[in-house]
């Protein structure tokens, strides 16, 4: 049931980003018109791009799939009060160590087990890279987003070092041996990108949205990101929790790593994550940190890129355009209380010295 | 392993170091003074990352070295100020403000980039004097004279720039007003400091050194422009700063230090020595990590720093 204050409430957030999307949109309407591109046009392919064909709407599911899942993942990491940047480099070690499962294990083993060991192997693995960032932050006071910037580059490089030295298959291209056909993670539909994984993203969300809403351990966490003080005084381990929010931030980017090497790329390359763990983190604000909400934001960007794609073979607008304005819609959410209470405060203080 | 250790190879290998410490140091400095007013500025990064487009651009087109640089400095100027309206005026978080707008830096670099070049084979040029000066009589000092007399004229001006920090910072009225509004801003307002105009003029400062740090980058680094040409120095200049425990000075060595690792790493990979290019290319990173474990703990950052500061109306 709703009551008159929350439906006000949730009427406000919806007018917020309503205008947000909007004036996104009109700034970067500008910037295709300064390209000479007729804007509509422009945006009319995007959406034809994105929703046209029976592909693109799997190619946009197979997108969201890592996204949701590191997008719940830095939203657990932000609502205890940590920007975990490091999505890029936890992605590639749960990669990296999920591929060796599927590679270097018996393959007499059924799928079910390996897709259980791998994730298992992906999930820890991150899991303890990110929580190293946990604890030096509680043990020397580091900044996490520095350290956690830092520790993208030493993955990436790390990894593509094993694509093209020790784990590399033969050919050349600096990529692991692909695991075998049948462990794959079946897709959708045959012929289709998008593939089971899917459910494994919408299951985590459930679960996170049970994390915070019915468990302690949720509790204590938006209650360390509320006020770390507060939290340290009501008896709460917040160095201990510090590991733990990264560890488990870290072990969701993991797990992303490991379903796309499964369901989409079957091997690891060079490069195989484009900025996810950025474009994660913008994502979990998109979302104000809401689980469900973090599935729609994630299909959200996804049609942004698949349509982008149409959009830059068609009419030559450059993708990057959605970082503009993926950006710039965050950027507007943000300032908007902002700017509400500015000129709140303007129109008390003009009332005040109209009063005398 | 004797190559390594002859007095040719370290004369290169310090001239290379001092000059790559250049696009980290004059961030960093700008980083103390947005920082000690109280902003937490994780948009350096963006600022770099305008600062390298336009001056790409304005370079290409003019080929007049100076002019880019400036064009380059106030398009930094143009993000700082944009981060300092969000979080001063609007009170954002300043962390995730930060984080937005390189992401916006990131993209608009990009979009106008392939806008105006196109998709190419080999990557445009900007053609301008690579602005070494040697400078008369001292350059000829044997060892020394090569590492810092025989420089980038960027590099003198650094100094300049390292100099002027620490006076204005430490001697003048200006850096104690703006000291005291990274460290208390209510009190500094009872002494009629304007903490939120010290915030603004601090952010200016630190764009302008930003975008030109930037700008050294592309137009003289690399000599050209492409995707993430920063490639985090931005943060790594973040880290700089903490390191360096806010102090212009100890930023000037720290900056050094990275700026010689960098070398020290294209160098090897250079020779050719027995370890993997990535793991070297990984070797500044990994130090930036090790530096902020060994010194995070000891350097106190202005108590204000990050929170935003509301004047109370009357």
């Amino acid at each position: 049931m709703l009551n008159k204050r929350t439906g006000r409430a949730a009427g406000k957030t919806a007018l917020v980003f309503l205008i947000s999307i909007l004036a996104a949109f009109l700034v970067s309407v500008l910037f295709i018109a300064a390209l000479g591109v007729n804007p509509f046009m422009a945006y009319g392919k995007l959406i034809t791009g994105a929703f046209g064909r029976k592909s693109s709407i799997f190619e946009i599911l197979a997108k969201a799939t890592p996204l949701t899942i590191m997008g719940l993942g830095i939203s657990i990491g932000v609502r205890g009060g940590f920007s975990n940047l490091g999505g890029d480099g936890q992605f590639y070690v749960g990669a990296i160590t999920a591929v060796c499962v599927g590679l270097y294990l018996p393959q007499t083993l059924p799928a079910p087990v390996i897709w259980l060991l791998a994730i298992l192997v992906s999930v820890i693995s991150a899991g303890l890279y990110g929580g190293l960032a946990g604890w030096m932050r509680s043990r020397f006071n580091t900044n996490e987003v520095i350290i956690t910037i830092m520790m993208n580059y030493v993955a990436q490089y790390v990894v593509s070092w094993l694509v093209s030295g020790p784990l590399q298959a033969p050919g050349g291209i600096p990529q692991t041996r692909a695991i075998a056909t049948n462990y794959y993670i079946p897709k959708l539909m045959v012929g289709s990108r998008a593939h089971w994984g899917i459910v494994l993203a919408l299951v985590l969300a459930v679960l996170v949205h049970y994390l915070f809403k019915r468990t302690t351990m949720g509790f204590k966490i938006e209650a360390l990101g509320a006020s770390p003080e507060a939290a340290r005084y009501a008896g709460i381990n917040s160095k201990l929790y510090t590991v733990l929010i990264l560890a488990i931030s870290g072990a969701f980017c993991g797990l992303a790593g490991m379903i796309e090497v499964y369901g989409t790329y079957y091997r690891v390359l060079d490069g195989i994550t484009s900025s996810f763990g950025f474009t994660a983190m913008l994502i979990a604000l998109l979302a104000q940190l809401n689980p469900f909400a973090v599935i729609l934001g994630s299909v959200f960007i996804s049609v942004l890129t698949v349509g982008a794609n149409s959009m830059q073979i068609a009419l030559n607008v450059p993708t990057s355009i959605v970082n503009v304005l993926q950006s710039l819609i965050i950027v507007f959410i943000l300032i908007m209380p902002g700017i509400v209470a500015h000129i709140r405060g303007r129109r008390l203080q003009q009332l005040n010295r109209k009063r005398g | 392993m004797s190559t390594i250790f002859s007095a040719a190879f370290l004369t290169t290998l310090l001239a290379a170091g001092v000059r790559m410490a250049i696009p980290i140091l004059l961030p960093a400095v700008g980083e103390i003074f947005a920082e000690r007013s109280g902003v937490l500025n994780i948009n350096l990064e963006g600022q770099m990352l305008a600062g390298a487009f336009t001056s790409f651009v304005v370079g290409y087109y003019t080929h007049s070295l100076l002019l880019a640089l400036l064009v380059g400095a106030l398009s930094g100027v143009l993000m700082a100020l944009i981060m300092a309206l969000c979080c001063v005026r609007w009170g954002c978080n300043h962390c995730v403000i930060g984080i937005t707008l390189n992401m916006f830096s990131l993209g608009c670099t990009s979009f106008w980039y392939r806008v105006i070049y196109g998709v190419t084979t080999s990557p445009p040029k900007a053609d301008v004097s690579s602005g070494t000066l040697a400078i008369p009589g001292l350059s000829k000092i044997p060892f020394i004279g090569d590492i810092l007399f025989n420089q980038n004229f960027l590099f003198y001006l650094s100094v300049v720039i390292v100099i002027a920090a620490y006076f204005v910072l430490n001697r003048t009225q200006f850096g104690l007003q703006v000291r005291s509004a990274g460290e208390y801003p209510r009190a500094a307002e009872t002494m009629g400091v304007h903490v939120n105009r010290m915030r603004y003029i601090s952010m200016v400062i630190c764009g302008f050194l930003a975008g030109m740090g930037g700008s050294f980058l592309s137009l003289i680094s690399l000599n050209r422009f492409v995707d993430n040409i920063t490639a985090s120095r931005g943060f790594i200049a973040l880290a700089i700063v903490i390191f360096g425990k806010w102090a212009p000075w100890q930023v000037f060595f720290a900056s050094l230090l990275f700026g010689t690792i960098d070398a020290l790493q294209l160098r090897l990979q250079a020779i050719g020595v027995d370890v993997p290019y990535q793991l070297l290319t990984a070797l500044p990173y990994f130090l930036t990590i090790l530096v902020m474990v060994f010194t995070a703990k000891r350097s106190h950052s202005p108590a204000a720093l990050g929170q935003n500061y509301e004047r109370e109306q009357i």
